[in-house]
């Protein structure tokens, strides 16, 4: 843990050390209109994105949470047996199959 | 102190450039792209980026104007500097390089002034030839004009700028529509070309172009050269830089005046075309770009199969298209897709009169 | 801590995080200068030294309005998440740090990119950064579980998690052999969470440098590194779960693993760099329709292999 907290802090270290050495080194922060290609900005780019691939994170957060068991799993799969594999494998095929739904109702398009 | 003017020396040896070539400097900016490689000088893609600003000819009116703003968006150290036809680029650059490390130039307006002179001549700036229904998303005075409904974000100002809007999608629900320019000073852009747009996150659902100046004197470079040339600029958009670079090379090549040069460019011509056309993942990353179901043969995958043509001299680049139809095109495309579309249809300006119907 | 001694228990925790933090920027060097000389295919390129000090002397740039915290903090992360993941990286025999859980540290480390990345983007209020931001979360989508499978697999045919159990797992074969499909999917997420070559969507050129758009002095420089430093991270990893680590004939265990770490990366620039970009759009249905059922697939060989006792 202490090697670890070593690694971050050191991290941390050079990151202020190069914002000192560029505050020493560079003139002062400059405010500036964001780039629009030289013309002037009509409004705030910061609105309400449309992520339109909202449903693939959805399939996503599915998968994403079956990855919390595989991990431990990849672990102890020897000790357990076929049991673990098929048992695994199912579970996946199953999630599969959602993917083959989402894929088929078209919704990994979005273009 | 004198050891930060050697920092500096060092540190900038190869300084970033934003090249800005107006329409009809095509031969001008090769040569200067042609001497940027030769230095191994960086090009520069936006001004965060920039450490020399470098202003091909003679821009027009809206061009400078567009090129002023740029110019506050640099960061320093950074330097301004002028190129006519017919100078010496070489020493156009070592002059600019020596500039950049002597310094100085530290003087940025605010961007609230900047902003509240747009506000007054905004609509004079670049793009202004175009007059006619761009007052619904002009941030000026009334908010939450026309077909916006513009009820919650409607009459909010931060630091001088209003929020988004808000409008129907194409699955009619109502989002944020964002108005954004695209050109006149974008990378891999026809330089002077404006798109006013509205996006609704990465969607481009309103689209005008327009050209921020009168057309220069057409000045009618090699077919070949400028075939190859709006070739890599077609694969920088497509995201493939080692083929632009390619295609660079040859163009470069090709207006050389060692005879070894040409043939040699020639080949490399031969081959990055070959590499491009048989690219499936290229073929595959375009497919459907941009290609309305009624016209085939119109897609970005066949205006770049058009343009190898070109580039190897067996046919005539492919005419540039009228802007209102691209404009029309521009809708409902992705971001990406719509560049890809104009890159590949390469717009090139004509009489004002003529593109406006 | 393991039981595994570490670099840490045989140096010290701050000499062997200084070793650590050399050895990555080092590496990160490699893979920026690597990347430019193939891109300019033979002519003179700045160097990423000289490119580091004028980015110290630049001048840093804020916009109207902008999320200033966020911003920095999305900035600094990047960096300070790509030099994180070297905890787990082994060099030679021993990484920085050991757990019975290293796999998920270096993929902890990659998943809050993701934030960080589309703070970068978010931070300074401007249309550009702003949709290279969401682009890398759409792309996300895409790599993110074949990474995570390929990552699976290595720890389950040494049936550890531990990256040094992993690399002392393949003293009779290398994973390679039996798994050349996580292998490629590992590099190629690894070019996907950097944003690197055919993975640059979200700093595309068609949205003008997307992300490091409004990004200039020191914030670019820590972007910048941070996406190298990951880099070299993915291919000394690579070495060590799929190539063996640090075993090879004749020479030391850490000269070979330099050696191989440095092919890796030569091998991921040059095939990188030959591709066009894979639109994140496009890749997103790929990789949940092909990609995914086959690197699974992948795995479930490994997980017969494993049951049949090949590993040992």
């Amino acid at each position: 843990m202490i090697a670890l907290l070593s690694l971050l802090g050191l991290a941390g270290a050079l990151v202020v050390t190069l914002y000192g050495a560029s505050r020493v080194l560079s003139a002062p922060v400059a405010r500036v209109l964001p780039y629009e290609s030289g013309m002037l900005p009509q409004q705030h780019a910061v609105s309400r994105y449309h992520a339109r691939w909202y449903a693939v994170t959805i399939l996503f957060l599915a998968f994403d949470m079956e990855m919390v068991f595989m991990y431990p799993w990849a672990v102890v799969v020897a000790d357990m047996g076929a049991t673990a594999v098929v048992e695994m494998f199912g579970f996946l095929l199953v999630l599969l199959v959602g993917v083959v739904y989402v894929w088929r109702e078209g919704a990994l398009r979005w273009t | 102190m004198d050891l930060t003017t050697r920092l500096r020396a060092w540190a900038l040896a190869r300084p970033r450039v934003l090249v800005v070539d107006p329409p009809g400097s095509d031969p001008l900016r090769w040569a200067v792209e042609e001497e940027l490689d030769r230095r191994g000088w960086p090009r520069a893609a936006v001004p965060a980026g920039t450490d020399v600003l470098l202003v091909l000819g003679e821009p027009g009116p809206g061009l400078a104007a567009a090129v002023d703003v740029l110019w506050t968006q640099v960061p320093a150290p950074r330097h301004r500097a002028r190129l006519l036809a017919g100078a010496e680029v070489a020493a156009a650059l070592d002059a600019a390089r020596a500039a950049l490390l002597a310094g100085g130039d530290a003087d940025r307006p605010d961007p609230e002034a900047l902003l509240g002179s747009g506000e007054e001549d905004g609509d004079e700036d670049p793009g202004a030839d175009d007059g006619s229904d761009e007052d619904a998303d002009e941030p000026d005075g009334d908010h939450g004009g026309m077909d916006h409904g513009g009820m919650d974000h409607g009459g909010m100002e931060v630091a001088g700028l209003p929020m988004a809007q808000t409008g129907p999608d194409r699955d009619g629900l109502e989002l944020d529509v964002l108005a954004v320019s695209l050109g006149p000073v974008l990378p891999a852009w026809p330089t002077g070309l404006v798109l006013r747009a509205e996006v609704q996150g990465d969607v481009v659902t309103g689209a005008e172009l327009s050209w921020t100046d009168d057309p220069p004197q057409a000045a009618d470079p090699d077919p070949q050269r400028l075939a190859l040339d709006r070739l890599a600029r077609l694969l920088e958009v497509a995201g493939w830089p080692a083929a632009a670079r390619d295609a660079r090379r040859a163009r470069d090549g090709l207006g050389s005046a060692d005879p070894d040069r040409v043939v040699a460019a020639g080949a490399l011509a031969a081959a990055l075309t070959r590499r491009v056309r048989r690219s499936r993942t290229l073929a595959w990353s375009l497919r459907g770009a941009g290609r309305p179901a009624d016209e085939p043969g119109e897609g970005v995958l066949d205006l770049v199969r058009d343009w190898c043509a070109a580039a190897t001299g067996d046919a005539p680049p492919p005419a540039g298209a009228p802007l209102d139809a691209l404009a029309g095109r521009l809708e409902g495309a992705e971001l990406g897709s719509a560049r890809l579309l104009v890159a590949a249809r390469a717009p090139a300006p004509v009489p004002v009169g003529a593109d406006r119907g | 801590m393991g039981e595994t001694a570490t670099l840490a228990d045989a140096w010290g925790a701050v000499p062997a995080a200084l070793v650590v933090v050399a050895v990555a920027l080092a590496l990160g060097w490699a893979v920026t200068a690597t990347d430019r000389a193939v891109l300019a295919g033979g002519g003179p390129v700045p160097g990423p030294g000289r490119d580091a000090a004028r980015l110290l002397l630049e001048q840093r740039r804020t916009t109207p309005a902008p999320d200033r915290l966020l911003w920095r903090l999305g900035c600094a992360g990047v960096a300070v998440l790509a030099l994180a993941s070297w905890a787990v990286v082994p060099l030679g025999s021993r990484s920085l740090w050991s757990t019975s859980a290293d796999l998920v540290w270096f993929n902890a480390a990659e998943a809050v990119l993701w934030a960080a990345v589309w703070l970068v983007g978010w931070g300074p209020n401007a249309f550009a950064a702003l949709t290279g931001g969401y682009r890398f979360l759409a792309q996300g989508l895409a790599y993110e579980l074949p990474l995570m499978f390929a990552l699976i697999t290595a720890g389950l045919a040494a049936g550890s998690l531990r990256t040094t159990d992993v690399v002392a797992a393949q003293a009779g074969l290398w994973f390679v052999v039996t798994m050349p499909v996580a292998f490629v999917v590992f590099l190629a997420a690894a070019a996907a969470f950097a944003f690197w070559g055919p993975f640059d969507a979200p700093a595309g050129t068609d949205v003008a440098g997307g992300v490091t758009s409004e990004l200039s002095g020191v914030d670019r420089l820590l972007v910048s590194a941070g996406r190298a430093v990951f880099l070299g991270a993915a291919a000394a990893m690579a070495v060590a779960l799929f190539l063996g680590g640090g075993a090879g004939p004749w020479l030391p265990g850490p000269v070979w693993q330099l050696v191989k770490t440095l092919a890796v990366v030569a091998l991921l620039v040059r095939a990188g760099r030959r591709l066009p970009l894979l639109r994140p759009d496009r890749a997103v249905e790929v990789a949940w329709v092909v990609v995914i059922p086959v690197v699974l697939l992948q795995a479930l060989v490994v997980a017969v292999l494993v049951l049949a006792g090949f590993y040992g």
